[in-house]
């Protein structure tokens, strides 16, 4: 858990961080989100102190930051940056043995550990150990840049958008593999981004921040439906903000008993049968996905169907439309 | 030269051509006698026959080999110096001192050294650190302050020391840079060392000077091809080297 205190830095004359106080549950993703200069990024370096606080304290399972030294606090957090900052010099898999190498383990357990993570990254040892950041692809050295800082097998990880260099395609992969690693490890994840859908996607809180000051620090679903007026309402604002509350909401929230009506076009809805293009409903598919479902089948109602196929119930779309706005 | 460093055939032709020219000139000067004639008049020697002339090009080198080495020496650790947070405030005042080393002339130099330290080798080497300071200094400092900053970011955030950053991250990725300075240094001073014979440093400069006082053309022919040949070649030689530091610091 991180405890952040009445935190504050000032750079000169201007307060890039201003009395920010906020708590991460271990094992969550806490994502911070807003414009740049909004102090984002001063916050979350400031959690391993490559910037020091001006006021306030910060502490990680109950220890003071402050009274670790600099170099160790670090050693024990993963951090990854935009650009990644492979080192050009080394080779793959020299870079992600950085840590573990500075922490003095033995050469065989950094070995292994190394082919561990490639593996775990989808990138085989055989073939990607011994090749220069140089000579990867986008996507291959920013997963490379998180095996890295994976290494000496930290609680905390510590990224600064992680994603803005890969291509939206690559982006959206990315970010569902670091879900699903972030739950598999149950790390705790505090995250930098602009990008409010990121956000959405990933957070289990998000903290919206604006000229160093910390507007909202909400789950999504919450800060979807109630922004604090302002700056956090105009983050959020656009024509997305229905399909975002959507996707944060399962069709077992409005699963209904009973069969589906005929779809205007294809009869029964069962499954994929009438538009393969589209997969059958289960109850853990998100809302958004379903309203896609409905509206390209043009039904009223869809079935829903369990893993092994069998009927479980039906979505109606009304019953979707009504959950697309906030609470009244 | 291609930029894999090894060059293509027609590139290792001429780097052999020149070679071979060089020694044959140094070594077996004789060979040229029958064409440098034509360049004499009033019978006057063809070939130079005052000294040897394997002594005194192994002189040349030895002297801008000292004297780069000691411009190497001095302008990459005040290079370090500056590029460090607690040096940066002596950045003016070092580029200051090193661009005076630049702009005055070595002949000035030898000029105001000679009264002090007197005749030969020392006046000269004065006068050649002092030159060879510039390119040094400033590709030491093009290169630190070259390092990509997310590099030296994510070392910083790894939890690397300052020492470690700098010794394992900033030097290594510096380093071809680093060297450019230093061959562009040493070409210049392989030049520049010529001037170091009117003060009676041994050097190739003595076989220009007879050739000049003599109006014997062959002689200064021979002086200037030894002189530029070097030059050629260890500019050649130094780039591979740095070529193959460049692959290795992941910036071709």
């Amino acid at each position: 858990m991180i405890a952040i205190e009445s935190v504050s830095r000032r750079f000169g004359d201007t307060l890039a961080v201003d009395d920010v106080s906020l708590t991460v549950e271990a094992g969550s993703v806490t994502v911070l989100v807003g414009t740049s200069g909004s102090g984002k990024s001063t916050l979350l370096r400031m959690i391993n102190r490559l910037i020091p606080p001006t006021a306030g304290t910060i502490r990680i399972d109950g220890r003071d930051t402050a009274a670790i030294p600099g170099e160790a606090l670090r050693r024990g957090i993963g951090y990854v940056i935009q650009g990644y900052g492979l080192f050009p010099h080394w080779t793959v898999a020299r870079n992600i043995a950085t840590v573990p190498r500075l922490m003095g383990w033995d050469a065989a357990r950094i070995a292994r550990r190394v082919d561990d993570l490639l593996e775990l990254f989808g990138l085989d040892p055989a073939l990607y150990a011994g090749k220069f950041p140089h000579e990867l692809s986008g996507g291959q050295q920013q997963r490379v840049g998180v095996a890295r800082a994976l290494a000496a097998e930290p609680k905390l990880l510590l990224m600064d958008e992680p994603f803005g260099a890969l291509d939206p395609v690559i982006r959206a992969k990315a970010q569902d593999d670091l879900a699903a690693l972030q739950r598999r490890l149950g790390i705790t994840v505090v995250l930098v981004t602009h990008d409010m859908a990121e956000a959405i996607r990933l957070g289990d809180r998000i903290g919206v921040m604006d000229g160093g000051r910390l507007l909202q620090y909400a789950p999504p679903a919450e800060l979807l439906s109630r922004p604090a007026p302002g700056f956090a309402e105009r983050l959020l604002g656009g024509s997305d903000r229905p399909y975002q509350l959507l996707s944060l909401q399962t069709v077992g929230d409005v699963l209904q008993a009973g069969e589906a009506d005929a779809g205007r076009v294809g009869g029964e809805g069962g499954g994929g049968d009438v538009d393969p293009g589209v997969a059958p409903i289960t109850r853990h598919t998100n809302l958004r996905d379903a309203l896609a479902a409905l509206l390209w089948r043009r039904a009223d109602s869809l079935p829903v169907v369990g893993a092994d196929g069998a009927p479980r119930g039906r979505i109606a779309l009304a019953e979707v439309l009504r959950r697309a706005g906030p609470p009244a | 030269m291609s930029r894999d460093g090894r060059g293509g055939f027609g590139a290792m032709a001429a780097r052999l051509g020149a070679l071979l020219l060089l020694l044959l000139l140094v070594l077996a000067p004789q060979v040229f006698a029958p064409v440098l004639r034509l360049l004499t008049e009033n019978g006057a020697p063809a070939i130079y026959d005052q000294g040897s002339l394997l002594d005194l090009t192994l002189d040349h080198i030895a002297l801008v080999a000292g004297s780069t080495a000691a411009s190497a020496l001095a302008a990459v650790l005040l290079g370090i110096l500056v590029t460090r947070p607690a040096g940066r405030e002596f950045l003016p005042l070092s580029r200051a001192v090193v661009n005076v080393g630049q702009v005055f002339p070595p002949v000035a130099v030898l000029a105001i050294a000679v009264p002090l330290v007197g005749f030969g080798l020392r006046p000269t080497l004065i006068a050649l650190v002092l030159y060879g300071l510039l390119p040094i200094f400033e590709n030491t400092i093009a290169g630190l302050d070259g390092v990509s900053p997310p590099v030296m970011e994510a070392a910083r955030g790894m939890g690397l020391g300052p020492r470690q950053r700098f010794l394992s991250v900033e030097l290594p990725l510096a380093l071809p840079v680093i060297l450019a300075g230093i061959r562009l240094s040493t070409v210049i001073n392989i030049g520049t060392a010529t001037i170091g014979s009117t003060v009676a440093a041994k050097g190739l400069g003595e076989v220009i000077l007879a050739g000049l006082g003599t109006s014997n053309t062959a002689f200064i022919l021979q002086g200037g091809l030894i002189v530029g040949l070097l030059a050629v070649l260890v500019y050649d030689g130094l780039g591979l080297i740095e070529a193959r530091l460049a692959r290795r610091a992941g910036r071709v």
